[in-house]
């Protein structure tokens, strides 16, 4: 079992303007701007606009050598490595972003976008205005609207699955794959098999539960409403219900969640500039804290998970190494 | 009180004002912002619109939210609505050089009481934000062709903006007779029984008649001038009503919890608009509150400046089928023995 002892903050950096969106390609972070720059931070070096779009960031994913970045009015680029990139427009908001292989992925007005190279196809879901999208596994991927959820393979173009729920807000899927997560407008978690068409509901958030997502070995999912932060123990037969662990710690709303990729940890983020690291299966304490000036928006952890990455409402990034420590 | 109760007063919360209407009421959001954002005290305003500005404007930060083609048929366009409000509103909010003040352009073919209640409910944009108002346009020449053949509103979400408005600006007033214009305006007051009804193009508003009005956290302005005789009749449910409950002296502080839960339980959906200030035994001010559909809140008068305080306990409501005379009734039981 492994414990943090410390976060350190390694580098901090100004950007242009309040980054919402992190992701990371190797050591190279990177961050989505509300004034649409697209910013890239080598290890510990001033940080380059790569790219501006024309209108606040609002989706960005990062994996394997692809950088996929939305913006509110519909502008996108992929960029797969430097001097490779293609902008293109999709009318509408963009509203999630993801990689699968050689594929951007986009969550755009009803549609699921998918781009490879330079070709370009969408394919309306049927789950209404789209709010999430998360990979799954290999080319699937899984998409969250106002109707409900849908599973779409984007290489066959093809759906796999389609569920009708309320209002989907976040999606996050489970790193042993057996399940997806989906918080909604109304304050529940539904827990979704792939494929299946029926989901069983986690309730009793104080309201919507926009902030979500799987520890790293599949053990537990972590779900925020507000100032509450819980966590479900999870088996293969599903999540163990009726009452998840309350973690205590954020006095303010929290606004940012992120599981790292390869222990299981979790680092959240509130409105007050509160910035906690846990590992939930072992205490319901905080194991690490940080404070930064203004609002926390975007937490994200390194593919190693040896590196957070931390935005805040000033504009302030702030990279920082994570030290694992154990039990005292 | 069911919900969302407040006991400190907020300084540091940022003014929203919901402008809403037909095509004018675009022209009025842009030239508020301007006028905030170019005034002698100049504001940083930001404007959150389905549309683009039509006059853009580098002082003022205009977020254009498009709607979605096919979302009429696809999907849930108030759940959207609401996402898209929280997520604007943070956007204006949560950065290095935030703005002063909001103004929320809700289309004509959109629910304001979707915005008011996600303005008022969602605990991100209660750490950052008050509703000061809600303004509506009509158009004073297409409201009088209605009237001439009895179809004198466009639909339910004209009939529920204006019955939610703190201040109604009749455009192209000019354009019309006396008696026609007279009809209008009894026609709005109708639905309207509290909000100020001003026509800009007879007698021309001030910037400052717009902004800051609180209209949202006390007690609402309902006199007597107000108690006009309908102009229009139809079915009770087809105009959304206004019940006005008053009594002069304290209220038992169960009781009038109850009253407000049932009258949540029991018309919750239909509830466009709850507001009021009561007087409750053991407290030291009148607890105010307000609402929309099943949602409520409340805090202590003691937020509020000495001279708007009162001791009278007046609760307004605004819905469709509303049954008025049970609601006063319960709401004159509540009185403390």
């Amino acid at each position: 079992m492994q414990l943090l002892s410390e976060v350190r903050v390694e580098h901090r950096e100004l950007l242009p303007d309040a980054a919402r969106h992190l992701g990371w390609i190797g050591d190279t972070a990177f961050a989505g701007c509300d004034d649409g720059s697209v910013m890239a931070l080598d290890n510990h070096q001033s940080s380059l606009c790569v790219h501006r779009l024309s209108d606040p960031v609002t989706a960005l994913a990062a994996s394997g050598e692809l950088l996929a970045v939305g913006a509110l009015d519909g502008s996108a680029i992929v960029i797969a490595r430097p001097g490779d990139s293609a902008r293109f427009d999709l009318g509408v908001a963009v509203r999630g972003a993801a990689i699968t292989g050689d594929r951007a992925v986009f969550a755009a007005g009803t549609d699921l976008c998918v781009r490879r190279g330079a070709e370009h196809d969408a394919v309306p879901l049927g789950i209404g205005p789209l709010t999430a999208l998360t990979r799954v596994e290999g080319n699937l991927v899984i998409a969250g609207g106002v109707k409900g959820a849908a599973w779409f393979d984007v290489s066959l173009l093809a759906y796999d699955g389609r569920i009708e729920l309320p209002t989907i807000i976040a999606t996050s899927t489970d790193p042993k794959r057996r399940f997806v997560a989906a918080g909604d407008l109304g304050g529940s978690v539904h827990v979704l098999r792939s494929g299946a068409d029926e989901a069983s509901e986690l309730t009793g958030y104080p309201d919507r539960v926009a902030l979500l997502d799987w520890l790293a070995t599949g053990a537990g999912l972590c779900a925020s409403a507000d100032d509450e932060l819980t966590v479900w123990r999870a088996t293969d037969d599903g999540l163990e219900e009726p009452e998840p662990v309350r973690l205590l710690g954020h006095e303010q709303a929290i606004t940012a969640l992120a599981a790292s990729p390869t222990i299981d940890l979790v680092a959240t983020g509130d409105a007050g500039g509160n910035v906690c690291v846990w590992s939930p299966l072992s205490l319901d304490a905080p194991v690490a804290e940080l404070r930064v000036d203004g609002v926390v928006l975007a937490i994200a952890w390194s593919r190693n998970g040896h590196e957070l990455l931390i935005s805040a409402s000033t504009g302030e990034l702030l990279r920082c190494a994570v030290m694992p420590g154990s039990i005292a | 009180m069911t919900n969302g109760d407040r006991t400190s007063p907020r300084t540091d919360l940022v003014r929203v004002t919901v402008v809403a209407g037909g095509p004018e009421s675009t022209l009025l959001a842009t030239r508020l912002a301007t006028g905030l954002s170019t005034c002698s005290t100049p504001e940083r305003v930001g404007v959150i619109a389905e549309v683009h500005s039509p006059q853009p404007n580098a002082s003022v930060s205009w977020i254009t939210v498009a709607a979605i083609e096919g979302e009429r048929t696809e999907g849930c366009p108030c759940c959207r609505s609401r996402l898209d409000v929280i997520s604007s509103i943070r956007l204006l909010l949560e950065r290095p050089h935030p703005v002063d003040r909001i103004v929320v352009l809700v289309e004509s073919s959109r629910d304001v009481s979707t915005v008011t209640q996600t303005v008022l409910s969602d605990p991100d944009l209660q750490r950052l934000v008050e509703l000061d108002a809600v303004i509506v346009t009509v158009d004073a020449v297409a409201l009088a062709t209605r009237l001439a053949v009895e179809m004198p509103f466009a639909g339910a979400l004209e009939l529920q903006r204006l019955a939610v408005a703190d201040r109604i600006l009749v455009s192209r007033a000019d354009e019309l007779t006396d008696d026609a214009l007279g009809r209008v305006m009894r026609s709005v007051r109708t639905v309207n029984r509290f909000g100020i009804i001003a026509a800009p193009a007879i007698l021309p508003l001030d910037i400052g008649a717009l902004v800051d009005l609180h209209a949202w956290h006390g007690a609402p302005m309902v006199g007597p001038a107000n108690a006009s005789e309908p102009l229009l009749v139809a079915p009770d449910d087809e105009l959304p009503m206004t019940v006005r409950c008053e009594v002069e002296g304290a209220l038992d502080s169960n009781a009038i919890d109850e009253w407000f839960d049932c009258l949540i339980a029991q018309h919750g959906v239909r509830l466009l608009r709850l507001q009021g200030a009561v007087v409750v035994v053991g407290e030291d001010h009148r607890v105010c509150c307000h609402g929309v559909r099943s949602y409520a809140s409340s805090h202590s008068e003691v937020e509020h400046l000495p001279q708007h305080r009162s001791t009278q306990s007046l609760v307004v409501v605004v819905g469709y089928r509303l049954d008025a005379q049970s609601l006063r009734s319960s709401f004159l039981a509540a009185l403390h023995d």
